[in-house]
């Protein structure tokens, strides 16, 4: 059995989780009473659809932050980035450091307002780049330019 | 939007720390406040024009709101430049960017495979060049890109990427083979020379920087004016008239004209329709056969013009371009292989294209890894048995050409 990756990400990620699922739900649900209070017939369907959205809604923005933060993890070795993401689907990925092509950091409005960073590790590989999200953007910052040496440091073609 | 951007280079100077912090932060060429504004208005054209349509049915506020439209739009090109700084240090390249998403991209220096200098009319006219840098990636978020420095900053950086790496895996030296030197030290140097020679020449244009080849150089191939022959024959034109066709096919019923009715169009297809089918493909294959062929040639004569081909310690060179300037250099230890290809018309008049395998390439685009234009097969194989020598020299490290290099085959 694969061990867990050693360290959890910011907790204040729970709340950027939380806020993001919450916005997003909200944008979908402002659309749909709109719809209920301008038009004038399929009244029942379009009531419908709009319970529908916020039986789904609530117990999402309830459970999933929590659950996320219990399953993101990630490390980094001189050998290898690990990372372990998801809530209902859970993706654990490790990038050899001797293939890592790129390290990015990406700050949204969002993830700026909670001070939280997300690492992209790109790879040669096509299933496409690691990601570790909900970083603190200190511990993301010092994550890069830790990466960055260790790449440096391994030569070679890594393809 | 200010704070992060006067936070930005501070923040990366105590996450970093150590002797690298001393690099310093810079900037894209300050010229770029005039190009960002100009891009981003065309690349929010379609929009700026849906909001001028739903404006002017609503009067006179609605000019208003497309005035602010434009105005918001040209202050996030100014932001752009604001808010873009980057930085090398012996180890990696690192570019910030972004107003609303703030993005900070790493690439070690070991993973440069390809450096792509490109310069659009816009970017000649105020003498800049735009420096894509290709790692193992491909893809659309493939590498970094430099949008955009001036071009004697953009043909010292290609340099620095890749030529001074070269000294340091010296194995590569001997591809220089025609070069009297070819002792490590000399070849070092003389790498050194080319990137400040185009430095004091090169006013206004980007790519021109390469025409005279320089110390290090050889020259692998060019462009021969006979070669225009094959544009015809490589049905570039077809792709050309059709992005062509849907663009004018948008922009009308964006403002919700019917093509039909527009006179001319309406008579000439009128006058069509009358025909026979007999004398309707008589006159219509022959007329697209022709606009297609001379389609393709102004695609090939826009493409390959001034192409020229050189080996220069370790890389291979491309620069090409009429209105668009391109430079792409290839790490030649990185590069996998060429590819001849003959496409069916192509090869009816005995043409064949060459290209490079290698990863770092912008994929999207099928030229950007052109080795040649267009041009007679035997050439193609020529140049392909020189652009992939040194590949194959380097494995046995006896004698230099131990045995007759096998004939390049293609199918």
């Amino acid at each position: 059995m694969l061990r867990a990756p050693a360290h959890r990400v910011s907790r204040t990620a729970i709340w950027y989780w939380f806020t993001k699922a919450l916005l997003g739900w909200l944008i979908a649900a402002g659309f749909q009473a709109f719809w209920v209070v301008v038009r004038d017939h399929h009244e029942p369907l379009r009531i419908a659809a709009l319970t529908a959205t916020v039986v789904l809604a609530v117990p999402h923005i309830a459970v999933m932050p929590w659950w996320r933060y219990r399953v993101h993890r990630w490390e980094a070795t001189p050998l290898a980035v690990y990372t372990r993401s998801g809530w209902l689907t859970q993706e654990w990925r490790i990038a050899p450091i001797s293939r890592i092509q790129t390290v990015d950091s990406v700050q949204g409005p969002l993830e700026r307002l909670f001070r939280l960073a997300t690492v992209t590790v790109t790879t040669a590989s096509a299933a496409g780049p690691v990601r570790v999200s909900g970083l603190g953007a200190e511990t993301a910052r010092r994550l890069v330019a830790e990466l960055t040496a260790n790449v440096q440091s391994t030569t070679g073609d890594a393809t | 939007m200010i704070g992060p951007v006067e936070e930005a280079p501070g923040g990366g100077r105590e996450a970093t720390g150590g002797p690298e912090g001393a690099a310093p932060w810079r900037r894209l060429s300050p010229r770029m406040l005039l190009i960002h504004p100009v891009q981003e208005v065309v690349r929010m054209a379609p929009a700026l024009l849906g909001l001028l349509i739903a404006g002017s049915s609503s009067g006179n506020p609605g000019m208003v709101w497309s005035l602010c439209g434009v105005a918001a739009v040209v202050l996030y090109g100014v932001l752009r430049w604001f808010t873009t700084t980057y930085r090398l240090t012996p180890e990696h390249v690192r570019l910030r960017k972004g107003v609303v998403l703030r993005k900070v991209l790493t690439v070690p220096r070991d993973r440069i495979r390809t450096v792509d200098i490109t310069s659009p009319p816009l970017h000649r006219m105020l003498g800049l060049a735009r420096v894509e840098i290709g790692t193992g990636r491909s893809g659309i978020s493939a590498g970094l890109t430099l949008d955009s420095l001036s071009a004697e900053e953009a043909a010292r950086l290609r340099v620095e990427l890749l030529h001074r790496r070269g000294t340091a895996g010296g194995e590569t030296r001997p591809a220089a083979g025609a070069a009297p030197t070819v002792a490590t030290g000399p070849a070092a140097e003389s790498g050194q020379t080319v990137a400040t020679a185009p430095a004091p020449q090169t006013g206004p244009p980007a790519g021109e920087a390469a025409s005279s080849p320089g110390p290090g150089e050889t020259l692998l191939a060019e462009l021969r004016p006979g070669w225009v022959r094959f544009a015809p024959f490589t049905m570039s034109g077809l792709v050309a008239i059709g992005v062509f066709a849907t663009f004018v096919w948008r922009l009308f019923s964006e403002w919700g004209v019917d093509v039909r009715r527009v006179g001319p169009v309406r008579e000439g297809w009128h006058w069509f329709s009358g025909l026979g089918l007999t004398s309707q493909l008589v006159i219509g294959v022959p007329a697209f056969v022709v606009i297609v062929a001379i389609a393709s040639t102004f695609g090939y004569l826009f493409a390959f013009w001034r192409f020229r081909l050189t080996r220069h310690d370790g890389t291979l060179h491309v620069t090409r371009g009429l209105l668009t300037n391109r430079a792409t250099t290839i790490e030649e230890r990185r590069l996998r292989g060429v590819r001849i290809s003959e496409f069916l018309t192509l090869r009816a008049v005995g043409g064949a294209t060459l290209t490079a395998v290698t990863t770092g390439l912008n994929q999207g685009s099928q030229r950007s890894g052109a080795l040649l234009p267009p041009a007679p097969r035997a050439e193609a194989e020529r140049v392909a048995r020189r652009s992939s020598s040194t590949a194959r020299r380097r494995r046995p490290p006896g004698p230099a050409r131990p045995v007759p290099r096998p004939p390049v085959r293609h199918r």
